[in-house]
């Protein structure tokens, strides 16, 4: 496996991820410059900062000077791409409009692992109880045990995030049964009760994809010649489950994981605003809120990026366990 | 174990009356009772959506600031906001807001994606390839996110809201639209349309099109309740549509910001819009096995 | 003499649908010698697989032995606990399958996989199974075995997975192999192969097998005897012989024209008309009356039973010596 073609086929992967960035990156940057009604336009930064300046006066027009010299908008679009990217490549995305003080790097640092604890644990939690649950339905298709998992499958993948955290909520953290914090964060380590929402939030949405992708190959497998080919050779029903069927299921489940942590990195925007978390998802939506372009595109780039790697790390796992695929860019 | 059509080869003589493909369509999606329920509550919605207006017992922005903030009562089934606005109409109204961007986001996305395919799929070579890994990275990339970013500089109405959803989710349709035209580019009557000087643009309205009807009514089907969530979305982080025109999002993001003192406002909305999204998919499900059921009777 | 390796009486299977019972096996009895090889031929639906796999308790959890007896060096399978009927997979009866790409485990190594009915049981050492596996795989014809007992079936061809199949089958040395349409998913050419190989590993160990095929050709050339399977019923039961040379069941002449020119190579090789009946209901009458061309009222009301027309040869017709008449009418002519 690993050697020169799969060296290979990691520059291939890597160079189509820097290029899908890029072509990311400028159609975003050409999108917030020319969309009608709205460009880089220093009026909008210009309401971020200060508060009560005449808008014709030589003041306002000084700062708002000061402001496109220090942002570089006054340059050409290209340029600012340009500058934007070489800079990035470096991971160092310059100052936000909100806090000329603080460089996003240093904002990205300080956030990023707070959402990869919320992701992972949540990833990890749909791994644990998902594929049990696709697994039993599985085995007992058609069962009452299979209609249940298969009906909360549905429900799980169709439902939002947003709206699985309102559910949790005002179940758990309500008038009836206020057993949970609504949201918050306590520095520099968060407390466990705080967690508990919002990861399992973030895991309704994969344990239903896993668990309903489990129970389809539990069950495809089951009806596949091998079987009784082990079967006919006396092979005792544990050991067909477990060293046959099992085995087989349950590596395409590796593939069905990146899209759920794309899913989760996506969602965190949600859950991190609703739980008052300061992660990645946090700085995004505030960033929205305050047109603060250069953070917005960062930070869409960070949870972008994460979603490209996940997607990797799949397909370089799922190559490692089934014998038969040859990894190809 | 195999099923007789005759037993013998006099064959019977009496022949079933011909069923039109609708008839042969509604009986097949009749045995799902998922889907029928679907379709039944899709009805519902979209006759909630037309009539709008005439169902709602206030208009969604009739404000009463002296009924602010009032819990469910027999006035105000669903209570009051933060302007005495009554919560049911809001919530009426918005369905119409959703019917209009769902249809009209991925009906957009459609077109555009259509465009594209069929271009990539009826010309091939290198407008083939560069046009299927610009559609490649769109959807590496969480769409959403893009429109997210879209919809605050567009400003924050309906149409800003559609026009952005419809340019960040076009990729899946194009996608589908370009497999279905080659698929059909080498059938034979396309063939030999083309043989008889057919131009390009006639192939496709003429032949292409009745062809991918069933799955494109299958994406469709998914579609909406993607754009309605999309929209939704938007709007609980601060960027979707404004008030006071109600929409989904609206709606429940003005719950989650008064979940503690007023939990009943973020209640409905969500269960009906939760009820909604499953409807469309329950429909979605239902059409894509009578599309897929190929050789079945 | 002694009692025969396998003998099956009134074997009546049936599967429960949603739709009703489907009646799969209605009925079958035979014996089988030690060493001997008895071909069951029949149309797909004719029960012939189920009948094999009933028999080991390998068919869907909705299928049921509803009576009968299956008796294997004397001792019925059909009564045997789900314990028992594993120890006889495997050690005493080696199975092999139609499709060689769907009927290995794709991510197993081939070498594990044939030695796993060895290991299971403690039978011998990893080291000596492996070399055992080994051997076998020489055996049946794999070229650099030793090297081979590490791929994956991926790495194989169709026939050579075939191959390891067979391998796999007799890696305890069972007394019979159940061939359930071993060659229906090759290439002609690999077919003769394989057919072949199985012959010579017969001689050589002296293990039984019963061939299930569609195909009359294959079966003719493989097995001493063969039992004609239509409507889950066995119609004729005679030696290759007897039945080219001497058919006694419309059905099985039916067959023969269509398939084949031995002896009746005068008329053009014709189809049999009309469908195979539905398995979902039982026949009063004979269940091939509606495609018959012997057929009388007798055979629409009355069953017929399998009675000896010769030595070693049965057939359940009514009209069997018109039949027979026939067939020798057209050899002489």
């Amino acid at each position: 496996m690993l050697g020169l073609s799969f060296l290979i086929f990691l520059i291939k992967r890597f160079a189509m991820m820097a290029i899908s960035l890029v072509v990311i990156i400028s159609i975003s940057y050409t999108l917030l410059r020319y969309a009608p009604g709205n460009y880089l336009d220093t009026q909008r930064a210009y309401q971020t900062m200060s508060t009560q300046i005449n808008q014709n006066s030589e003041a306002y027009r000084v700062q708002r000077a000061l402001f496109e010299e220090r942002y570089g908008l006054n340059k050409p679009l290209y340029q600012q791409i340009w500058v934007y990217i070489s800079k990035a490549a470096t991971f160092k995305f310059g100052p936000s409009f909100q806090t000329p003080s603080v460089l996003i790097e240093d904002m990205v640092r300080e956030r990023l692992p707070r959402t990869l604890i919320i992701v992972l644990l949540g990833i990890g939690l749909a791994l644990v109880v998902g594929i049990p649950m696709g697994v039993l339905a599985g085995f007992r298709r058609n069962t009452w045990i299979d209609y249940i998992v298969t009906g909360f499958s549905m429900i799980g993948q169709v439902v939002p995030v947003y709206v699985l955290a309102i559910m949790l909520i005002l179940i758990f953290a309500g008038r009836v049964w206020n057993i949970l914090p609504g949201g918050g964060w306590s520095t520099p380590t968060p407390k466990p009760q705080e967690l508990i929402l919002p990861v399992l939030t973030l895991a309704l949405g994969p344990i239903a994809g896993i668990a309903r992708f489990t129970r389809n190959q539990v069950a495809e497998t089951m009806s596949q010649e091998f079987i009784r080919t082990a079967r006919s050779k006396g092979v005792p029903e544990q050991l067909v489950i477990m060293r046959h069927a099992l085995r087989n299921s349950l590596i395409p489940v590796v593939t069905t994981t990146a899209p759920q942590i794309a899913y989760a990195l996506v969602g965190s925007v949600w859950i991190e605003s609703i739980f008052r978390i300061p992660g990645i998802g946090q700085l995004f939506a505030t960033a929205l809120a305050a047109r603060d372009y250069p953070l917005m595109i960062t930070s869409v780039v960070v949870l972008a990026l994460g979603v490209m790697l996940a997607n990797l790390l799949a397909d370089i796992l799922y190559s490692v366990l089934d014998p038969r695929i040859k990894l190809e860019a | 174990m195999a099923v007789s059509k005759t037993l013998s080869p006099t064959a019977v003589d009496t022949v079933p009356q011909p069923e039109t493909l609708l008839q042969v369509f509604w009986r097949r999606y009749r045995r799902n009772t998922m889907a029928v329920i679907g379709l039944v509550l899709v009805i519902i919605f979209i006759l909630i959506a037309i009539f709008a207006p005439w169902i709602a017992p206030y208009h969604y922005n009739d404000q009463n600031l002296r009924n602010t903030w009032q819990p469910p009562s027999a006035e105000h089934i669903f209570g009051t906001d933060d302007l005495g606005r009554d919560q049911l109409s809001r919530v009426i109204y918005a369905v119409r807001t959703a019917a209009i961007v769902g249809l009209g986001a991925s009906a957009l996305s459609l077109l555009i994606g259509a465009v594209i395919g069929s271009i990539s799929g009826m010309r091939g070579g290198w407008t083939d390839t560069i046009l299927m890994r610009l559609v490649e990275i769109f959807n590496s990339f969480p769409a959403i996110l893009l429109a997210v970013i879209l919809a605050t500089n567009l400003g924050q109405s309906v149409t800003t809201i559609v026009i952005a959803l419809a340019i960040t989710g076009w990729a899946g349709y194009a996608r589908l639209i370009r497999g279905q035209v080659l698929a059909l580019k080498n059938q034979e009557y396309v063939h030999a349309a083309r043989t008889l000087g057919a131009s390009e643009q006639h192939v496709i309205t003429k032949y292409v099109l009745p062809n991918i009807l069933g799955p494109i009514a299958v994406a469709l089907s998914f579609g909406i309740p993607y754009a309605m969530i999309a929209e939704a979305g938007l709007s609980v982080i601060g960027v979707g549509i404004r008030p006071p025109e109600p929409s989904w999002g609206n709606l429940i993001q003005l719950g989650i910001n008064k979940m503690r003192g007023f939990p009943y406002l973020a209640i409905w909305p969500t269960l009906l819009f939760s009820l909604t999204l499953l409807a469309f998919t329950w429909f979605g499900d239902g059409l894509q096995e009578i599309f897929n059921a190929k050789g079945e009777r | 003499m002694s009692i025969p390796l396998l003998e099956v009486e009134d074997v009546w299977v049936e599967f429960k649908r949603p739709g009703g019972t489907v009646h799969a096996v209605n009925g079958i009895s035979f014996k089988l010698e030690a060493g001997e090889s008895l071909g069951i031929v029949g149309e797909s639906g004719s029960g012939k697989s189920v009948a094999m796999l009933s028999l080991l308790g390998l068919i869907a959890r909705n299928g049921r032995v509803v009576r009968g007896s299956a008796k294997l060096n004397g001792e019925d399978l059909l009564k045997m606990s789900q314990q028992e009927l594993r120890e006889v997979r495997g050690r005493d009866v080696g199975m092999i399958f139609q499709d060689p790409m769907t009927s290995l485990n794709p991510i197993m190594r081939i070498g594990k996989q044939i030695t796993e009915s060895m290991l299971i049981r403690r039978l011998y050492s990893p080291e000596e199974a492996r070399a055992r596996g080994i051997e076998l795989l020489r055996r049946v014809g794999i070229q650099n075995p030793e090297q081979r007992f590490d791929d994956y079936p991926y790495q194989f061809s169709g026939g050579m997975r075939q191959r390891v199949m067979i391998a796999l089958a007799l890696a305890l040395n069972p007394q019979l192999l159940v061939a359930d349409e071993p060659t229906t998913a090759l290439d002609v050419t690999v077919q003769a192969q394989v057919l072949s190989l199985l012959d010579d590993l017969r001689k050589e160990i002296g293990m039984a097998m019963i061939m299930i095929t569609h195909d009359l050709g294959v079966a003719t050339n493989h097995c001493k005897r063969i039992a004609v399977m239509y409507a889950g019923e066995i119609v004729e039961l005679a030696t290759v012989e007897q039945l080219v040379t001497n058919t006694a069941h419309p059905y099985a002449l039916g067959l023969m024209e269509s398939t084949m020119e031995i002896g009746h190579g005068k008329t053009p090789i014709q189809p049999i008309p009309g469908m195979p009946p539905s398995a979902m209901t039982l026949h009063t009458g004979c269940p091939f009356a509606p495609r018959c061309r012997f057929v009388t009222e007798r055979c629409r009301n009355e069953k017929p039973v399998l009675r000896q027309v010769e030595a070693d040869h049965t057939v359940a017709c009514h009209h069997a010596d018109e039949v027979m008449h026939h067939v020798a009418e057209q050899v002489h002519v």
